[in-house]
């Protein structure tokens, strides 16, 4: 009977493991808006995944400790020849040996429902693994120094707290600290290395604080390996600057897969969502025959792919996605966005424009904007009723006049709308009568 | 031949001294450590097994000093503190296997002397019981056989026989009158009925002082003495009814 079995055995981390793990999978597998259309993306994923399954290893880390620290004072720190930081690691190892199998059951589900290719980004997916490393020395920290039964749920909602809320904040410092925050990769090329080595830094002071906490008996100790803990979280600061807290570099547009589309059009798709070309190939022509009030674009990129004010945007397909429901998305991109002219805030955008602030002022043909999608939807769905078309209360009567006009004045409104929303100075045409 | 030596040993606690200046020898046996409340009793326990450290003198375990040979210093004693408690999730074999590792029992050697300490202490047929569900005479005999695993020379028990029944008093009276044949026990405690059964000698402590240390015998003038024999004693010496 070894001592590591006896703590496996032993630990919340038996009871635990089966709802931790069927959690994990939950957060994790193919969902909307957390879909895997290729390893870049999913690397993402996977990073963003941990914010519950941290919060529940940690939770079961500072369950075992403060178990095992009923002695730990008198008994194991102060007169057994062992460190009682020895035990407690100890004690935090089920934890540890959990938060293995949940980044293996975090992998698993994204690498079964993957739909595209590419490689996984390594080293993205390492800092989703330190991030169990570092919650579960937070947890042995919290299970050491917070009451017994307090402690599991206030390191697990502590946690929890922080990496949600933290990565939404408005200090980069903290976004970038908060390393849920990874971004989903959609058009980055590969991770920034030096802002991931400022992430591990990060990391690996959270591990060397909670040390500091856990030798606090032995104030010098502990005082060093607080300072050192202090100085590699300064040392990610740096490093965090150097990468001008970016995260992945761009891909290069000359990487993605163009070809033209029997109605002429130009339709080009990363390497590892090219799968989807030739549906979206069908869906654009239908879009340019079906739409041509509305001024279709002759070329249709995704994100990072060419992008200028002339082109389309499309993206990988999200599974399930009709082409009705393409068709949709392609049209109602016309009056999605007011024009770059109406911008009143400069963007500020990180590598892959994940976190944009942008604002915009009114402009003369802005009221147009919300006709022209009743009517995009009205088009592509005309059994429903006006009031389903979701239109701003105080132009319920406009869009009931424009869809109640004769189709040659109709038609011919939406003519003269679509450069009223696009651009910033021709106001919005008179309703058909 | 001594086991442990204490010269000159001074300890306070924020300008409140504990230990004036404590001198005295440990042989063989089991030694009872007498004393009035705050008369530093617990402290003096606490240097000994390392928990404090010195301020002032010295303290030698056959020949090691607790802080500059921490370690070895450490391998070589077991301690029971006074409020001693175990984790109830585990057995008694398994609790007892942990604290094997902690005490550095090397991994051969570990089933071995988690069943000697076990059966030294008559908790053999209780290996597979949860720590959780025994009685506090068998918690006591826990922490004794956590304290023994790793055969240390010298063992300080602090208050072993407090909160039991007599019947399991007498039982570990027993246990520990039959470590006292071959290595070092201190036993710190209030009771003279076990000092008058276990003990072969007697320090007792007063104003962080060695007031008296003596073999039972000596300070009775009986082979065999009684706890009453040893009240009248204590009350001689330190004018009070009863050790605290």
């Amino acid at each position: 009977m070894s001592v590591l079995w006896i703590s496996l055995r032993r630990s919340g981390a038996v009871w635990a493991a089966l709802p931790v793990l069927v959690f994990t999978w939950a957060v994790a597998r193919d969902r909307p808006g957390l879909w895997n259309g290729d390893w870049s993306m999913a690397s993402g994923h996977v990073s963003a995944s941990v914010l519950w399954p941290v919060a529940l290893v940690a939770a079961v880390a500072a369950w075992d400790t403060s178990r095992m620290r009923r002695l730990g004072a008198e008994t194991v720190e102060r007169s057994h020849p062992r460190s009682g930081m020895a035990y407690l690691l100890l004690a935090g190892l089920p934890a540890l040996v959990l938060a293995l199998l949940c980044s293996a059951v975090l992998l698993g589900t994204v690498a079964l429902s993957m739909r595209g290719g590419g490689q996984p980004l390594w080293t993205y997916l390492a800092v989703a693994a330190t991030v169990f490393v570092a919650g579960v020395a937070v947890g042995v920290a919290g299970g050491y120094v917070l009451p017994r039964y307090l402690a599991a749920p206030a390191v697990g909602i502590g946690l929890w707290l922080v990496l949600a809320y933290g990565s939404i904040s408005d200090n980069k410092y903290v976004r970038a600290l908060v390393v849920r925050d990874i971004q989903c990769c959609d058009v980055s090329r590969e991770p920034l290395l030096v802002t991931l080595v400022g992430q591990w830094l990060w990391l690996v002071a959270v591990v060397l604080g909670c040390a500091a906490v856990l030798c606090w008996r032995r104030p010098r100790l502990a005082v060093r390996v607080g300072l050192l803990g202090l100085v590699v979280l300064l040392g990610s600061g740096k490093f965090f600057t150097e990468g001008h807290f970016q995260l992945t570099t761009m891909r290069q547009p000359a990487e993605g897969v163009c070809r033209h589309s029997p109605g002429g059009a130009r339709v080009c798709m990363w390497p590892a969502h090219s799968a989807d070309l030739d549906r979206w190939i069908r869906v654009v022509d239908d879009y340019r025959s079906r739409f041509p009030e509305l001024d279709p674009a002759d070329s249709y990129v995704e994100k990072g792919l060419d992008w200028s004010g002339g082109s389309a945007r499309i993206s990988a397909v999200e599974p399930g996605t009709s082409d009705t429901k393409l068709l949709e998305q392609l049209a109602v991109q016309t009056v999605s966005r007011p024009p770059e002219c109406a911008r009143s805030s400069p963007a500020e955008a990180t590598a892959s424009g994940q976190h944009q602030t942008v604002s915009y002022r009114r402009y003369p043909g802005m009221g147009a904007r919300a006709l022209l999608r009743a009517w995009i939807l009205h088009r592509l769905h005309p059994e429903v009723t006006v009031d389903r078309l979701d239109p701003p209360p105080d132009r319920v009567r406009e869009v009931e006049r424009l869809l109640e006009a004769p189709a040659a004045p109709r038609r011919e409104w939406v003519r003269r709308a679509v450069p009223a929303v696009n651009d910033c100075t021709t106001p919005m045409p008179e309703l058909p009568a | 031949m001594f086991t442990v030596r204490v010269e000159g040993l001074g300890h306070s606690y924020r300008g409140r001294r504990a230990l004036e200046s404590v001198d005295t020898a440990l042989p063989v046996g089991v030694t009872a450590l007498l004393g009035p409340n705050g008369a530093g009793k617990s402290t003096l326990l606490g240097v000994l097994s390392g928990m404090l450290t010195p301020q002032r003198g010295r303290v030698e375990l056959n020949g090691l000093d607790p802080v500059r040979d921490r370690r070895r210093y450490r391998e070589s004693l077991g301690f029971l503190p006074q409020r001693f408690t175990a984790p109830g999730h585990l057995s008694v074999a398994e609790f007892v296997t942990v604290s094997a590792w902690w005490r550095r029992v090397p991994r051969a050697e570990r089933k071995e002397a988690v069943r000697w300490a076990l059966e030294a202490t008559g908790l053999g047929e209780r290996a597979r019981s949860r720590v959780g569900q025994l009685s506090g005479g068998m918690v006591r005999r826990v922490g004794i056989a956590q304290a023994l695993v790793n055969a240390p020379p010298v063992l300080l028990l602090d208050e072993p026989t407090v909160g039991l029944d007599p019947r399991q008093r007498n039982a570990l009276r027993g246990v520990i009158t039959e470590l006292g044949r071959e290595r070092t026990v201190l036993l710190s405690t209030h009771l003279t009925e076990d000092v008058a059964a276990v003990a072969d000698r007697v320090v007792v402590l007063d104003e962080g002082r060695v007031s008296t240390e003596s073999t039972l015998a000596d300070l009775t003038g009986k082979a065999d003495p009684t706890a009453s024999d040893l009240d009248e004693v204590y009350e001689r010496l330190l004018g009070v009814g009863q050790p605290a």
